[in-house]
């Protein structure tokens, strides 16, 4: 494989950054060169996170050039938007959550958090093939409040046919160290029920 | 795979790590023995990989108070015959530079490494100070790698380049250096038995002579002269690629180099220096005769461009040179694919039609918010924040009449909504010193300064002497949240246990401060808004120098200790949805839902002070965390 950029969205503590690790200890086991890169501000919590995991055999820097995403994976829908702006094209797979996570300028009452039918008919403006799902409220309704980033990971590679479903599964098992047995069932859960999961969200 | 079995994965092995724990295993592939530094972005990392795995692989590895201590005590040590190894984020390179420039006179016996992380961008720096300035002041070799295998490899080059001049090495990363993670192949670790021994010889080790210390100048003068052979002869500085068009590079700059000439499918030769100080005059000259244009691609200053046009000055070079201005790379922020791509359209006179830009045609439908960095759920410093603004109105002053000087950590993020709380945040330490300022030129209101524990030993002691001796009118808060959080929760003075499983003596902040002679010593719990509020106006009473230490651990810290709250819960009876306890904490955790206020239990760490700056007493509490204060300590 050339080169497959991926942009992962997130708001600090989502485990955007695990998510990028287990993707790019995936790849590393499938034998590609890895390149993952992150942008974060300063905050341990709440603020922008962006990671990007390059794969293939071309890749040197651990930035995604701007409209060069194959894939956005959005853990929370303002910020898929955010970066879908700046690193989609017309043919980026886009995922995204549905579950919003306030600002604190929303939450002070100085700007408003926009409508999310809006950010997901911009993103779907932005490239067709978006899918948007309530990830976290089904890994909670799994008992795995924190586990977002698993559920976002299963329907990418269910989307996508880069890696075998086992070497996302051995990615988790290098980085995610708490309930480690249920994240993998879960994700084998999202795999087999993605359709279902889709449809159940599309409404 | 734990992070300890990637880092100490067998030689040979490909593994997945970070560019600092790529620095990491190659410091542990040196057998280096010390190893020291101060948090800081990009460059925690590093010893927060050390440092557990010290014991295991025989080595010494702490923080220390500051970068100047950090890098005296591998000074120390690199004298006395040991390898060893200083960390700091750039600016450190200030205040560890007084050390570090004397340094250069003196030398090491074993090699000495000083890992200076810049953080072009900036992404989580005051400045975008440039560093590679840093080694030609200094007067040390400069080694940059360019990516993480480089990253870890060069370690190795840089302790051997170290031994062969007895200079210590400043070795320079970046942000996208220090914080990408890649495949790498780990190598061989290095055991060779190290001595220690102490050497008397006072022409080398006392500057108090001056022809002792012009001597030395020449003696360093001489040992650059052979850093460029050395160099070379460990495989530093190459070319690749051929052609007329030469493109001169050095850093992670060369990734987006490199890239770019793959997609472009362009012929050029890359020149990629890696030695940057002392600059390989011989290694251009021998490589640049072939070039007819160079394009010099770098982040921030013009470094090597301005080196360049003196070498091509001084032999009187026909060539044309592409730098900052001609080629339209910018002297601010980070480069990325992107600006290399359109340097290169310019330089290699391509059509622009190449890639076409998706967004130019769309339209931003949606006004996004900004999401600046918030206090986590439970934040202490909330609370001391909110007492603090509390306490100077009560006091019958407006917010904008008492200046509160903030300083550098977490705290620093109370200048967003909807706190807006302090007025500066400069250097560590700095928040006294400026304080002390404002006060000296005459500003008759109050003056408060913020500071955090670990800043406060840091940089803000001496300062708080200055203020005692001088007998200032001064409110200092101190902000102890038993950690620097900031960078990733390391022990600060006060921990009694370091990362390596060391048992230390606590240095308690009341003990400094009631050492160096403040009287009005007070100490309260964040989480308690009516006692900050309380203690803040006496103080803002009283004359002479105050002192508030503000203390409760890092509710992140704690939280991953298992210790954490029952949220209250909201008595919607009583409850006239006014979102006071929304605007006035600004806290992730409770949020204007459809006009009602709504706790998101899941994220709420249980603090109550949403309940506090009720005006309608609507919040039935749950858990009371100022009961459970001394389990936190």
């Amino acid at each position: 494989m050339n080169e497959y950029n991926i942009v992962i969205a997130s708001v600090g503590g989502q485990g955007g950054l695990t998510l990028s690790r287990i993707i790019g200890q995936a790849a590393l086991l499938k034998g590609y060169r890895v390149r993952i890169g992150e942008t974060l501000g300063m905050s341990q919590r709440g603020g922008i996170v962006q990671s990007y995991v390059r794969i293939g055999d071309t890749v040197e820097s651990p930035i995604v050039g701007e409209g060069e995403a194959d894939a956005i994976l959005g853990l929370e829908p303002v910020e898929a938007l955010r970066a879908a702006r700046r690193y989609a094209n017309n043919n980026t797979l886009i995922i995204v959550n549905t579950e919003p996570i306030h600002t604190i300028t929303t939450i002070a009452g100085r700007e408003k958090y926009p409508p999310l039918l809006d950010i997901l008919d911009e993103l779907r403006t932005i490239s067709q093939n978006m899918i948007a799902i309530n990830a976290t409220e089904y890994a909670k309704n799994k008992g795995l409040p924190y586990s977002t980033n698993v559920v976002v990971l299963a329907v990418f590679a269910s989307k996508t046919n880069i890696m075998e479903p086992e070497y996302y599964i051995k990615g988790i098992k290098t980085f995610v160290r708490r309930l480690t047995k249920e994240n993998i069932e879960l994700f084998n859960d999202v795999l087999r029920n993605v359709n279902k999961i889709m449809t159940m969200f599309s409404q | 795979m734990s992070l300890a079995e990637r880092v100490l994965a067998e030689p040979g092995k490909r593994v997945l790590l970070m560019g600092n724990e790529a620095i990491a295993r190659g410091v542990i592939e040196s057998n280096v023995k010390v190893a020291s530094g101060y948090p800081g972005t990009p460059s925690s990392e590093i010893i927060m990989t050390l440092a557990p795995l010290s014991k295991k692989v025989g080595m010494y590895a702490e923080w220390a108070t500051n970068e100047k201590v950090a890098f005296e005590i591998a000074l120390g040590a690199a004298m006395s015959g040991i390898r060893s190894l200083a960390t700091m984020k750039a600016p450190g390179y200030n205040v560890a530079s007084d050390s570090i420039v004397s340094a250069a006179y003196t030398g090491v016996n074993k090699g000495l490494v000083i890992v200076i992380a810049d953080d072009p961008g900036p992404h989580t720096t005051q400045t975008e100070q440039d560093n590679r300035w840093a080694a030609k002041l200094a007067k040390l070799p400069m080694i940059e790698p360019s990516n993480v295998q480089e990253a870890l490899d060069y370690v190795k080059k840089a302790y051997v380049l170290s031994e062969r001049l007895q200079l210590p090495i400043i070795y320079r990363t970046t942000t996208r250096v220090n914080h990408t993670v890649s495949d790498v192949v780990v190598g061989e670790f290095i055991n060779e038995k190290q001595e220690v021994f102490v050497e008397y010889n006072p022409e080398r080790y006392i500057r108090a002579s001056m022809s002792w210390n012009r001597r030395r100048h020449e003696w360093l003068l001489e040992q650059l002269s052979k850093a460029e052979k050395y160099a070379s002869e460990l495989g530093l500085n190459r070319i690749e690629g051929e052609g007329e068009d030469c493109i001169l590079t050095s850093g992670v700059s060369y990734t987006y180099v490199k890239e770019n000439l793959k997609r472009l499918q362009i012929d050029a030769s890359i020149i990629k220096l890696e030695l940057t100080y002392p600059w390989p005059e011989k290694f251009l000259l021998d490589n640049i005769t072939k070039c007819k244009r160079i394009l010099v691609v770098e982040e921030l200053d013009p470094y090597l461009e301005e080196h360049l046009r003196q070498t091509v000055q001084r032999h009187g070079l026909e060539l044309e040179i592409w730098g900052k201005n001609e080629a339209g790379i910018p002297l601010v922020g980070e480069l990325n694919p992107t600006i290399v791509y359109n340097a290169f359209l310019r330089f290699f006179n391509l059509n622009s039609t190449i890639k076409n830009n998706p967004q130019k045609n769309r339209v931003n439908k949606v006004r996004l918010p900004q999401r600046p960095p918030p206090m986590c759920p439970g934040c202490p410093h909330r609370g001391s924040y909110m007492g603090l603004l509390k306490a100077i109105q009560k006091s019958g002053y407006r917010k904008r009449e008492v200046p509160i000087m903030g300083d550098i950590g977490c705290y620093a993020l109370s200048l967003e909504p909807p706190l807006e709380a302090i007025w500066t945040e400069h250097a560590m330490g700095a928040s006294i010193g400026l304080a002390l300022g404002i006060k000296i030129a005459g500003y008759d209101k109050p003056v408060i300064a913020t500071i955090g524990d670990s800043t406060f030993f840091h940089a803000g002691m001496p300062a708080l002497v200055e203020a005692v001796n001088k007998n200032i009118d001064l409110l200092v808060m101190i902000l102890d949240n038993l950690s620097i959080a900031m960078t990733g929760h390391q022990s600060t003075p006060e921990s009694t246990i370091t990362e390596s499983g060391r048992k230390v003596k606590p240095v308690k902040i009341e003990d400094v401060v009631r050492g160096i002679g403040v009287e009005y010593v007070r100490i309260v719990d964040p989480f308690n808004l009516e006692e900050v509020v309380e203690a803040v106006k006496d103080a803002l009473n009283k004359p002479g120098v105050k002192v508030i230490i503000a203390r409760r651990e890092c509710a992140l810290q704690a939280w991953r200790r298992g210790i954490s709250y029952k949220p209250p819960v909201i008595d919607r009876s009583k409850c006239t949805n006014c979102m006071a306890c929304v605007r006035a904490t600004g806290c992730p955790a409770i949020i204007d839902a459809g006009g009602k206020p709504l706790i998101i239990e899941e994220q709420c760490y249980g603090c109550n002070l949403c309940a506090q700056v009720c005006p309608f007493d609507a919040f039935v509490l749950r858990d009371n965390p100022l009961l459970k204060v001394d389990e936190h300590e």
